[in-house]
């Protein structure tokens, strides 16, 4: 039990900084990370001795964003539906050029999001993100190419290759 | 010439480190002759080291108490306990409601289901305690008083001599019931005290096969036969009342 807490604590940093990223707003980060961590607790006994816990834990945290996005939408539509106001969206790649990694990350869907912190920074394997972000390797592989096409673009102005030649 | 041409999941790969050191290879050799896609894939690499180089920063997070494990425990159980005591509370409730709606049941259904007798009681008030009211039939002879009852109620009916009791007929009166016409037959003692006989068509309570029913200080007793009910209404201290049950169950 308590070795469990502490396995928590040491990766703690790591979920409070992806549910930063996704959320992009400290309090609701810290919420996601709260419920992701008592499901975890409540869950602990009913997990599968073998399996990364991290990779458990960002995929509890993860699955938790999408649901909680969910809500927020209906409601969002609710509202619309009242006072006929239409919910602002931030609009991706939108306006000039970013000024750090982060600010240009903040600009990419959240699905792409994810999954360049996942892989890129935290450090999990394909199929282990796969797993987290509830989608088959293979779209994994055309998510991530899309991803850091748009952060390259978002950095540097600059343009991919469409596609890639054949080498004779 | 290199025979492999690397996918670009290959390249993605590189860039995450996850190759082994053949593909890393096959991959290198590539970029050497691909000035467009060593291009690209160190765009991909500073892309990546940047994130991570700003991320570190990002783990710099000012503690928030209320994550620590051990306090997210007791706040689980806690709640796991005020639902454990809501969901005890609910069933409590409900059981409670249960008893007390089955209770209710009985008392409404007890409500509903006539008194037996009562008709009985309330003949005995109108026609035995009312002194000056005379019986609509005076006392008869006892064959007189047999024809009219025999004939008022469709049956047969004898009555036994009561004198062996100190009781002598004084009278009788026809009431109408719902089921048909129902007689009291009052007889009165020595000291003038009154007990009246009633018959009255009906089939025998579904609950009872006879008893009786105490209303104050009057005693009633009754009983079932043939489609008829029958009893015996008078002073609950009358000493010989069950005596004279008796003998009008083996006469009647």
């Amino acid at each position: 039990m308590h070795e469990f807490d502490e396995h928590l604590r040491a990766l703690l940093p790591r979920l409070r900084r992806f549910a930063l990223q996704l959320t992009r707003e400290p309090a609701s980060a810290d919420d996601l990370v709260q419920t992701c961590l008592e499901r975890a607790l409540s869950r602990w006994s009913s997990r599968q001795p073998d399996g990364d816990l991290r990779a458990w834990l960002f995929t509890i945290l993860y699955r938790q964003f999408l649901a909680e996005r969910r809500r927020a939408r209906r409601f969002a539509r609710l509202v619309e539906l009242f006072t006929g106001a239409e919910a602002a969206e931030p609009s991706p790649e939108a306006g000039t050029m970013a000024r750090s990694a982060l600010d240009a990350l903040a600009r990419l869907p959240v699905e792409q999001r994810a999954l360049l912190l996942l892989v890129g920074v935290e450090g999990l394997s394909y199929q282990e993100a796969a797993e987290a972000l509830g989608v088959p390797v293979g779209t994994i592989m055309s998510r991530l190419s899309r991803a850091r096409g748009a952060l390259r673009r978002l950095t540097e102005g600059d343009i991919a290759p469409a596609a890639l030649r054949v080498v004779p | 010439m290199t025979p492999i041409s690397p996918s670009e999941e290959m390249l993605h790969a590189y860039v995450d480190g996850r190759l082994d050191a053949g593909d890393r290879q096959v991959v290198e050799a590539f970029l050497a002759r691909s000035p467009d896609w060593a291009r690209t894939v160190a765009g991909w690499k500073a892309d990546a080291e940047r994130l991570r180089a700003e991320c570190a920063g990002a783990m710099l997070l000012p503690p928030n108490p209320r994550l620590e494990p051990a306090v997210l425990r007791r706040g689980l159980q806690a709640r796991m306990r005020r639902r454990a005591a809501l969901a005890a509370s609910l069933l409590l409730t409900a059981g409670l409601g249960g008893v007390l709606g089955w209770q209710a049941r009985n008392l409404s259904l007890a409500a509903a289901r006539p008194q037996p007798m009562a008709d009985a009681v309330q003949a005995y008030r109108v026609f035995a305690m009312a002194r000056p009211h005379p019986p609509e039939v005076g006392a008869l002879t006892p064959t007189g008083m047999h024809a009219w009852l025999s004939q008022a109620l469709g049956r047969a009916t004898v009555l036994p001599d009561l004198g062996a009791h100190g009781f002598r007929l004084l009278g009788a009166q026809l009431v109408p019931t719902d089921a048909g016409a129902a007689a009291v037959v009052i007889y009165e003692g020595e000291d003038s005290r009154r007990i009246a006989f009633y018959i009255r068509p009906g089939g025998p309570f579904p609950t009872e096969q006879g008893g009786t029913r105490r209303d104050g200080a009057l005693l009633t007793q009754y009983w079932f036969r043939d489609g008829y009910r029958f009893a015996l209404v008078g002073r609950a201290d009358d000493p010989n009342s069950a005596e004279i049950v008796w003998t009008l169950r083996s006469t009647v």
